[in-house]
């Protein structure tokens, strides 16, 4: 019984948190944000050889705004 | 004569770099009719001329001599100052053709900051003397702005000159700037300083966006000095990304962001001259080290060879280098997931843990080595500045299958080496100006590689072709490219129908990579990769496992397969059964066929109960078509996951052959997994790749779709790329029996 509850809160907590990250890709990629596919938004990682940290940085400073 | 022409006054201004023949162009137009002044404040002359050309009025500005538009000289200031504040008509920019590339870097600039334009090809006389001819309509063409030969000694071309600069001056376009790409580095720091740029309207009255962008990049003092007079806070941020930007290239390729842009405007007119816009009579060789390079890596024949030569020993590379790092992560996680099944007791718990996390997303870990050596390899490709030139040879392949050279770098960037990403691939197509090639070009661009396929082309390939990795690989790789080429020429041949448009492709000079900057290229790349296996990956494992593990059995099924066990039990004796449970190492014969049977039963007690998940029934549900090619449900599972990222492949199945398999002492990798179950063969291999490769893209990029096209055009990306991979697969299956490959 134990073992099923925690299960369950583990399952709805990856739900939502899935659901919130997919949710955060979906308003992005509408945004047109060549980022919107990667992990955080955080850089364009997944093109060849982009320059991550300086993207990050620009993101951050988009954050601090 | 025409009021109302004669009733304005055209401002035509001639700028160049000195020497290049403004001043004489400017005496011969005005004649006496000239004034000489100064700017205010400094010395720096300004002439102003007047005549009347087919009933127009003319306003002749005669600009300083200047190199480039940059804020060194107070030469360079007076005339960007006048072209932005001033805003002529047109602008006549003569270029002395004799020194035609050397001209084109101030012409790349005003075509930057969207003034319109027109070449004054000048000294055409005496660049025939020194056997240079010049294409001008090929010039004007690649370019988009008339370009006129004239020689302004003797006022020849002068008329067709000024037809021209009227024509340019009637059309009262509003300034449309060009795009030159700066690399992929350089060119995402833009992007993001022109949104804010663009949302903050800052100096957007005065410049356009880019530029304003590119001049803080380039450290334009005269840039820096207004943006602070227009919003300190803003400006100051943008100066400390700017820092860091710079510093990041300093770190990395060892040069300031400067020189980057310089070299790639560079590149751009080279590119421009190279498509025979110049031939020399003489057989001069004045070519510098890259031309070199070039010479023989962009050569029509040796080209392609060698870039086909480069990308396969790519491959070669990242699985000769990763087959044993691979192999140590593999046996770790097959130790850690029987280290926990000793540990914990039977339960739900038990099974999330081993199956969903450890088999799921511990597949996905296992690969890291593999994505970092590959990662490597495509920033010693991107570094050195090779991938432009495979994007430049590219581009007479594209152009047969109706599409745009400038279509390649979305390709490369989706993942056309291997390991991109197709949401920067569909935006990237934003700079491709013909509606419809940008059109068939998003949609075929998922076709390519992205970085999550690659795990899932690693599994299978690793799995049941060993010995042959790299050269599958890259079979896949060109497998890829055929097909998105013949899907593009299809949609431009059928619904996308129209003219190609010229191309220019920036090729920069070559840089010897250094070696921090590779390792800080792969490092970020591989993070990001382990980031989201540890994060969403592991989110939808878990998902997937709950998805996969209820409702499970109904009562009476758990009640049948109890049952078998208890009617096994008394077919042995109870010392056979006790010793049988004590699972002590040396066991006797009849113990071990026992507990063999034990295992049978669980064995299908388990997989039914998977059968019997939602999961599962979906799986069965998609069975009655994908049987076809050769899918079983868990693949099936496995696929309908993919959708969410494609890693989630390579977990699924870890999951659902994790949680098929009883016998835990067989802690195999899922590639050992998948090679002993009488599901999968080569040939089923083949089918499952050959479909993920091609079915819909993951549902990030299909947004991406939607933004940059229209939700129609996503709903028939998903549709037609998903049959379409079907039937791929069913072909590829269905022969591959019938030639008994399997």
């Amino acid at each position: 019984m134990v073992q099923t509850i925690v299960i369950w809160i583990i399952v709805a907590f990856c739900a939502l948190y899935i659901g919130r990250r997919y949710y955060r890709q979906w308003r992005s990629a509408l945004r047109g944000d060549q980022n919107a596919g990667c992990i955080e938004s955080s850089c364009s990682c997944c093109s060849a050889a982009s320059d991550c940290s300086s993207i990050k940085e620009i993101q951050s400073f988009k954050k601090e705004k | 004569m025409n009021a109302s022409v004669a009733d304005t006054t055209i401002t035509v201004a001639l700028a160049g770099n000195p020497n290049a023949g403004k001043t004489t162009l400017f005496n011969h137009l005005t004649g006496a009719r000239q004034h000489v002044g100064n700017y205010p404040g400094i010395t720096v002359e300004r002439k102003t001329g007047y005549l009347i050309f087919n009933d127009q009025q003319l306003s002749i500005i005669d600009l300083p001599g200047t190199y480039s538009l940059t804020a060194y000289s107070s030469e360079e200031l007076v005339a960007r100052d006048f072209l932005v504040n001033e805003r002529p008509q047109v602008v006549i920019n003569i270029v002395d053709a004799s020194n035609l590339e050397r001209n084109l870097y101030l012409t790349a600039q005003f075509l930057e900051l969207g003034t319109p334009l027109v070449i004054a090809l000048n000294m055409v006389d005496v660049a025939k003397s020194r056997g240079i001819s010049i294409k001008t309509e090929k010039l004007s063409e690649i370019l988009g702005i008339p370009v006129i030969p004239i020689i302004a000694r003797s006022g020849k071309g002068t008329n067709e000159l000024l037809e021209a600069a009227l024509e340019i001056a009637g059309q009262d376009k509003v300034w449309q700037p060009i795009s030159i790409s700066y690399g992929d580095d350089l060119d995402a720091a833009i992007l993001d300083l022109v949104k804010d740029i663009e949302d903050e309207q800052f100096l957007t009255d005065t410049y356009p966006a880019r530029f304003t962008a590119l001049k803080y990049l380039e450290n334009d003092e005269q840039i820096l000095a207004k943006g602070a007079d227009h919003n300190a806070d803003l400006a100051a941020r943008f100066e400390t990304q700017v820092i860091k930007v710079s510093n990041h290239f300093q770190k990395t390729l060892n040069v300031f962001p400067e020189a980057v842009v310089a070299d790639h405007r560079y590149g751009y007119i080279k590119s421009i001259l190279r498509g025979g816009i110049i031939t020399h009579t003489f057989n001069k060789d004045r070519l510098y080290t890259s031309d070199r390079i070039d010479k023989i890596v962009t050569n029509r024949i040796l080209g392609p060879v060698i870039m086909l030569g480069v990308l396969f020993a790519l491959y070669q590379f990242t699985f000769a280098w990763s087959q044993i790092p691979v192999g140590w992560l593999g046996m770790f996680f097959g130790w850690l997931g029987a280290a926990v099944d000793s540990i914990l007791p039977e339960g739900p718990l038990k099974s999330l843990l081993v199956s969903g996390v450890i088999d799921g997303v511990g597949g996905v870990f296992g690969f890291v080595p593999l994505i970092m050596f590959m990662f490597f390899g495509i920033s010693l490709l991107e570094d050195s500045g090779y991938l432009a030139r495979v994007a430049y040879m590219m581009d007479r392949i594209f152009r047969m299958f109706g599409l745009h050279g400038s279509s390649v770098m979305p390709f490369i960037v989706s993942g056309g080496i291997a390991g991109g990403c197709a949401v920067p691939g569909v935006m990237a197509t934003r700079t491709l100006r013909s509606p419809k090639e940008r059109l068939a070009t998003l949609l075929t661009v998922p076709f390519m590689n992205c970085g999550a396929k690659i795990p899932v082309l690693a599994l299978l390939i690793g799995a049941f072709f060993a010995d042959q990795q790299a050269i599958l690989m890259f079979a896949f790789t060109l497998l890829a490219w055929v097909v998105a080429l013949f899907a593009a020429k299809f949609l431009r041949l059928t619904i996308l129908r129209g003219e190609p448009t010229p191309f220019v492709m920036e090729l920069p000079p070559y840089r010897f990579p250094t070696l921090r900057g590779l390792l800080i290229h792969t490092w970020e790349r591989t993070w990001q990769y382990i980031k989201k296996a540890g994060t969403i990956i592991l989110g939808i494992s878990v998902l997937l496992w709950a998805l996969m593990t209820y409702p499970g059995l109904p009562d009476e099924q758990r009640q049948t397969f109890a049952a078998q066990r208890a009617a096994l039990a008394t077919q042995y004796s109870s010392e056979i059964i006790v010793e049988a449970q004590a699972a002590d190492n040396t066991l006797s014969a009849q113990a071990v066929q026992y507990l063999e049977q034990v295992e049978a039963i669980n064995k299908r007690e388990s997989e039914q109960a998977l059968r019997n998940s939602f999961a599962g029934k979906i799986g069965r549900g998609l069975e009655y078509l994908t049987r076809y090619a050769g899918f079983d449900w868990r693949t099936n599972i496995a696929l309908v996951g993919g959708f969410a990222a494609k890693e989630v492949i390579v977990s699924t199945l870890g999951t659902a052959y994790s949680m098929g398999e009883v016998d835990v002492e067989q802690s195999d990798s899922l590639g050992k997994r998948l090679q002993r179950s009488p599901d999968w063969n080569r040939v089923i291999a083949v089918a499952v790749l050959v479909f993920i490769m091609f079915y819909a893209p993951c549902f990030v990029t299909v947004v991406c779709i939607a933004r940059e096209a229209s939700w129609g055009w996503a709903a028939f990306s998903m549709a037609f790329n998903t049959v379409f991979a079907l039937l791929m697969a069913i072909l590829v299956y269905q022969a591959g029996m019938f030639l008994n490959l399997g």
